[in-house]
Formats: structure tokens, sequence, C-alpha cells
């Protein structure tokens, strides 16, 4: 009995949602950017939103739990390590790769700065962004298996 | 914020003064407008926290007050009401940055339930528009909050160790803070103005590790468009932070003990090496040397980087600090919120001392945040922790009370997963332990349906 109590901790449950379920956010200020990205998630399937701006980004992101995000260094109202951290502010283990059409090295420095998994010049490899999103909804597929075996969970 | 400020807007008189009604009794300050234009001229010079307005109306539409509403104060939330329901109109709304619709005629509780929500958002909105400092200012030394045996251990180490260039190893559970120490050590090192690069490696798939911590040059894979750096050249002059550093690839931790050796490293795709100098710190919430024994990490790597270890204390075993651990949060979240929450209840103060939180100090951090979200005010009360009322009241019968049976605490626990899971079927047996079949027999068995 003690074991399913502690099944229904916050952190145990939150962790359990499914992160298919989740919203990938791609923020670019260049929106044909965002939408070709977008597009090809929606294709796979995948919850997929496009956005300009970071407002429009941060509104999503207070309404839907983001699995991941996909940014660019610059968006219309702000830039994408702005957006980054107050994406975080929402969702402190929020995965984020940043993209940039700026091959400057200084760029790279302070992006990395913000703990990203991937740094990647535009245009977007959408091979390498899969493989990417691969491991995050892998991690999670791994969980569940996990969950559905008999046997103490957590 | 004691009297949250709502504008309605209807042409229909009846719904405005019904709408002012509920509101001003859920204790909202209400300003009415029957016209598009009578509202835009009460946004023009009184602040409002949300707004409700009605799509159809004459002159002015409703989606028109939206973008005038928009353009003047894009923080303020504004729910649309219908009694017309299109799908065009309503994703019309939404894309115009509406948070939601509400149907006519209106539920009364959905209203006032969808109305906190909103008046939440608009205080996280506020803390967002405001926000400037780089996220690393947020992890400042006085974040280790604590005066516990083991957390002053802690930042004696994190002193003694900070000035060298000598690799830490940092252990401890999920959620202890392993990434706060290691920004303290960044902090007081001769490093603090350099570059401080955290890395999660279970994070980065594998095939991306090379280039993502050595960088690529042009064209030395298709899609490598210029030379990026990598982590450790970004690290340059500064700290490497590896969370989870179990998670690295074979490969890639042969790599990482050449660089520790070498300090210098060669791009994907390139003959050049470039010296670095970055200082590294790794964690890891495994015990490291069981892994080593099994063969996933490498013993050699292991020496390297275990030449100090900072063990951080599961909020277990360091209760005495639960307390000065509230007082910071409640701070955080008071500038955030926009509240004066003055303090936690005793009883809130016992429960959370008597729970053995497993998700250590970010557990505590999202069990306050949401007593904040579920409205606390004055104080922190053992009813602003549900989630903990479920934990801490585990079946262990006081002398007085009678101890249940099976039966019944069964019964109890499952209509506690079924609320919790506001009725969802498969993740309530999901985290019952239960397949949704079993689930079900029992709910009919129990009558909980």
């Amino acid at each position: 009995m003690p074991l399913a109590l502690n099944l229904l901790s916050p952190t145990a449950v939150s962790s359990r949602e499914s992160t298919s379920a989740r919203w990938i956010l791609v923020a670019d200020g260049d929106e044909a950017a965002a939408n070709r990205v977008a597009g090809f998630l929606l294709h796979a399937r995948f919850r997929a939103y496009p956005a300009a701006r970071g407002l429009d980004a941060l509104r999503l992101a207070r309404r839907h739990r983001l699995g991941l995000a996909v940014v660019d260094v610059d968006l219309l109202d702000m830039t994408g390590c702005d957006l980054v951290r107050q994406l975080r502010a929402i969702e402190p283990a929020l995965p984020v790769v940043m993209t940039t059409g700026d091959y400057r090295p200084t760029t790279e420095v302070e992006a990395r700065q913000l703990g990203i998994v991937q740094y990647t010049h535009k245009p977007v490899d959408l091979r390498r962004l899969g493989l990417v999103i691969a491991r995050i909804f892998a991690a999670d597929a791994e969980l569940r298996l996990a969950l559905d075996a008999p046997g103490p969970g957590g | 914020m004691d009297h949250p400020r709502v504008l309605v807007v209807d042409d229909d008189k009846d719904v405005g003064e019904f709408l002012r009604d509920a509101l001003s009794r859920w204790n909202y300050d209400v300003s009415l407008a029957t016209r598009g234009r009578e509202a835009v001229r009460l946004i023009s010079h009184q602040i409002f926290d949300a707004a409700l307005v009605d799509i159809w109306m004459p002159e002015m539409d409703g989606l028109q007050v939206l973008d005038e509403i928009k353009r003047h104060d894009p923080a303020l939330e504004v729910v649309m009401m219908t009694g017309n329901p299109m799908v065009e109109t309503a994703v019309q709304a939404l894309k115009s940055g509406a948070y939601d619709y509400l149907i006519k005629p209106l539920n009364l509780d959905e209203l006032q339930h969808l109305m906190q929500q909103v008046l939440e958002k608009r205080f996280l909105s506020r803390e967002v528009h405001s926000l400037r400092s780089r996220l690393a200012d947020h992890l400042a030394v006085k974040d280790l909050v604590g005066g516990s045996p083991g957390m002053t251990r802690v930042k004696e180490v994190i002193a003694t160790v900070a000035d060298s260039d000598s690799p830490v190893l940092i252990e401890g559970e999920s959620g202890t803070g392993k990434e706060l120490v290691a920004v303290a050590i960044h902090r007081q090192s001769g490093r603090a103005k350099g570059p401080f690069v955290p890395v999660n490696c279970s994070a980065i798939p594998a095939d991306l590790m090379e280039s993502e911590f050595f960088g690529h040059v042009r064209g030395a894979f298709s899609g490598a468009v210029a030379d990026t750096l990598g982590l450790f050249r970004s690290a340059h002059g500064g700290t490497l932070f590896l969370d989870e550093v179990a998670e690295l690839s074979p490969a890639l931790q042969g790599k990482l003990l050449r660089v520790i050796q070498e300090k210098e490293i060669r791009p994907v795709g390139s003959t050049k090496t470039h010296a670095v100098s970055v200082r590294m710190i790794a964690a890891t919430n495994k015990n490291l040397e069981a892994v080593v024994q099994n063969g996933s990490f490498r013993q050699d790597l292991f020496y390297r980087l275990n030449v100090v270890r900072i063990v951080v204390p599961p909020l277990r075993e360091r209760k005495g600090d639960i307390p000065a651990l509230i007082t910071y949060f409640l701070r955080r979240f008071n500038e955030r919120f926009r509240r004066d929450v003055k303090g936690i209840a005793p009883d809130a103060i016992t429960a959370l001392t008597a729970y053995d939180v497993p998700g250590n100090v970010r557990e505590l951090e999202n069990l306050l945040e949401r007593a904040y979200a579920l409205g606390a005010r004055d104080e922190i009360e053992r009813a602003n922790l549900p989630e903990l009322a479920a934990r801490s009241d585990a079946p262990v019968a006081t002398v007085d009370e009678p101890i249940p049976t099976l039966d019944q605490a069964e019964r109890d626990l499952i209509a506690r997963a079924l609320a919790r899971f506001r009725n969802d079927k498969e993740q309530a047996a999901r985290a019952l332990g239960l397949t949704v079949r079993t689930l079900y027999r029992r709910i009919k068995k129990f009558g909980l349906i």
C-alpha cells in the first residue's frame, strides 16, 4: 500500500506524463523557417507549434506541457536566449535545441551557457533534430514499459 | 492582490449584471461595458487583470475588442464568450490571443475556476515581463540554503576546492541541487568571469555527442554548413558541468579522458586540434563506483573525475533545513506571484517535515509552488498541500483511530487516485499499479462511479 502512495507524489506523477502527448515548440523570428520545421514535425505526427514571437511561445508553454523547444537565437520580440530563460522558469528541465543563421562563435558560447541539447546552424538538419526527439521520446517509452511491469515502481 | 480587476464587455445588459454580481461575490472589482468603444476607452486609462468579452456585439465585435486589448496590453488575458459557437470564430479568437472561450449560458463553477486560472497566468506573465537576469544569476551561492551539518560540509568543501582547477565529482539524488553546487564552485573559482556551460549527458543522442562536445567544421557531414565550437571550446576559460555523467557513451568516455589528459580537442571533420582550458565538474545520481564495477563507466575516467568528491545529502537527511528552504521559496514565490504569504501553518510544516520528500528540494519547491497556484494567501496551510495529505496520512493509524480495513483503505486510495487524475482511468490505474480492467472492477466493487 505505501508503494502505491509513493506513486501519487507530484514528482513521480509528472514524470510519468506521456511525453508523446507534449508539445514541441518551434520558435524563430523567421516565420517561414519556423513553419518548415513545425511542418516536418506535424507530418511526423508530433504536436508542433510554430511561433515567431517569444510572447506567443510563452503563452503556449503556460497552457501545455512542452516536451521540447527548438528556439532560434533571433525572435521578433526578444532574443532566443531570453525566451529560453523564461521557458525554464516555467519548465526547469525543458530540453532545448538552439538554432541560428548567425555563425559567429560568440553566439554559440552564449547559447551553450543556457544548457542546451544541441546547437545547430540553419538550415536545420531535420535528420539530426529527429535524433534529439527520438532520444527524448525513447526515454519516456522506457519509463512507460517499466511502469507496466509488475513490482516496485518509481 | 486582494481585488483583481475584471472588465466585462457584453451588449446584453442582463448578462453584464449577472456577471458583475457573480464576479463581485468572488471578490473581483468589476467594470462593465456594453459596447466595444466603451471597453477600449476603459482599458486606456485603467489597468485590468482579466477581461470577459462577448463575441457578437453591434458596431465593434468581440474580436476587434480583443485586438484592441492585445494592442494596448498584450499581457491582459481575455476570455471570449459566445451563445453561438462557431469553429472559425473560436479558432480566430485563440489565434488572436484569447485565453479561452466560454459558451453561454455560462456555468458559474466553470467560470470561477477559469477566472482563477487566468489570474494566475496574469501574475506569471508580469513576472516574465520583468525578468532580466541571466539564468546564472538565479543560481547564486546563497541559493545553497541550509545550516545542517551536511550542507555546511558541502559549502566548506566548495570553498576549499573552488580555486584549484581540479575536477570535482558531485554525487546526490535527483533534486538535491547538484547544479547549484557546481555553479557555486564556478562562482568562487578564478574562472568566475568565464563561461559556465552545463551539459545534460543523458539528453544528447549518442550520434550527436562528438559534434556537440568537440564541434565540427564546415562540410564534416551533410548539414554542417559552418564551423561550430562545441561544448569544450565554448567553455574555454571557464567551467564545464557534466550532469548525469554516467550516461556518456563509451566512445565519448574515452575521448573525454583524452581531453582531460591532453587538454586539447579536435572538431569532427578536422585535422586541427585546439587547446582548451576548461575546469570539469561532473555530477551523477548514481553510485559511480558501482557503475564502474559493472563495466558501464571507465575506471580510468572515474579516477580522473573523482579527484574531489562532494556528496549532497538528500533532503530527508537534513530536515532541519526545511524551514529555511521554505522561507527561501516563499520569498521567491511572493515576488513571482505578487503575494504576501507571511509564513506557514504549524500543521503544514509538521506534515512537510514528516514526509520523506523523495524528490528532495525540487519536489519541496513544486509543492510550495502548487500551494500558491491553489490560492495560498496569508500563510501556507495544510489544505494547500493536498498531495501531501494523501501521503503523510498514510494508513498508519494512531492509537485513537481504528485501523481501517483493507477494503476501506483500498477504496480510499482508489478514490484519491481518481480525484488526482480527474477520472482518467488509465493514468490512475498506472499510478496504482493496476491494469485498467482491474481498476474498473474495483470501482464497480466499491461503487465509486
